[in-house]
């Protein structure tokens, strides 16, 4: 499975991390994102007509959209998904979130890294409204017991938007005020195969290095 | 300086000993020589431009001369980015921002003697943009 890839993008380091925590084993190909902006060349648009990343290709399969590819790694490992009904249309109201979580804070902090043009008074402020969302619903999680988004344990649901609340900082968005979501955060760094990506570490320095897939 | 570095460079496989040479030709830019993986007895060079933008704020520079002729182009940037974010959030957390010249405000360690000796050096050129000046 060959993931073109950049290694400071929210939406690739999702599909690294999913890949890591099912154990599939990626083929990396790294794309010069910034400053080269090699997504957007013709011969990549050629793989990608749209010039975005990630992109995931096995064998005949040819994916564009990091949720996409998150469910692709989850049904083939199985699991994941959340179970029956009710559980699998939360998953998708979660992705839908996952989605503004990537136009808001996710572009805050494209604009304070790597210089995109933006109104990042309003990403920011769109961005502080999904964390108060995700906070809320949090909170009601643990005060029944749970502590993801959807069930009783991770779904790619946790997948799709841990990257951007964790990289909020990046964007200039303080997680301070969020308890809840920091709790979240932790329990996804505690599982088992997590990866890190550079702005979100593992759970303790102490704690060995874990193997990149 | 000799550090153990489990991935010194985009070239280097596994962990090995990594000599380092620091040199701070001006106060906002510094120069870092380090043992070449790939080449013995020869050394990669990284220098940094620190553009400041205001006291808190400034804009970073890299460049860098390596000896590597397998790793594709966009590997070896996305390798340095890397490196570069993770020195980053040390940087941020850096509290206060402004950097105290005046003894007092910390408790210095042996690993912080080119620290110590840097702000001596800039305190001797009275250069103070950025710096706290708030004796203690």
């Amino acid at each position: 499975m060959i993931l073109y890839d950049y290694v400071l993008s929210a939406s690739c380091y999702k599909v690294r991390l999913m890949a890591a925590l099912v154990g599939e084993k990626l083929d990396l190909q790294a794309v010069d994102f910034h400053p080269g902006r090699e997504h957007k060349s013709p011969a990549f648009r050629d793989l990608n007509p749209a010039g975005t990343l990630p992109v995931l290709v096995d064998g005949d399969l040819l994916l564009t959209e990091s949720t996409a590819m998150l469910v692709y790694l989850a049904t083939k490992a199985g699991g994941w998904m959340g179970s029956g009904a009710v559980q699998a249309a939360q998953v998708q109201g979660w992705l839908a979130l996952s989605a503004r979580l990537g136009a808001s804070l996710g572009m805050a902090r494209l604009h304070d890294m790597l210089h995109y043009p933006a109104d990042i008074a309003a990403v920011r402020s769109a961005g502080v409204d999904c964390l108060r969302e995700l906070e809320s619903h949090l909170t009601e999680a643990r005060f029944a017991g749970r502590i993801f988004l959807v069930g009783d344990g991770p779904t790619i649901a946790d997948i799709a938007c841990f990257p951007n609340v964790a990289l909020a900082p990046d964007g200039g968005v303080a997680l301070n005020d969020y308890p809840s979501i920091r709790l979240w955060m932790r329990a996804i760094r505690s599982l088992e195969r997590f990866i890190e990506m550079p702005g979100i570490h593992r759970l303790h320095e102490l704690k060995p290095a874990p193997e990149a897939v | 300086m000799h550090f153990y570095q489990p991935q010194a460079a985009k070239s280097a496989e596994g962990g090995i000993v990594t000599e380092y040479m620091y040199r701070v030709p001006a106060p906002t830019a510094s120069v870092l020589y380090k043992t070449c993986p790939a080449r013995v007895g020869e050394w990669d060079v990284i220098g940094i431009f620190v553009q400041p933008l205001t006291e808190e704020l400034c804009d970073v520079w890299p460049w860098m001369a390596l000896f590597d002729d397998e790793t594709p182009m966009a590997d070896l940037i996305q390798f340095q980015q890397m490196i570069f974010l993770q020195d980053r959030s040390i940087l941020e957390n850096q509290i206060p921002r402004l950097l105290p010249l005046d003894p007092g405000m910390e408790i210095p360690t042996q690993a912080d003697l080119t620290s110590v000796a840097y702000r001596r050096w800039l305190k001797r050129k009275g250069l103070t943009y950025g710096a706290q000046m708030v004796a203690a």
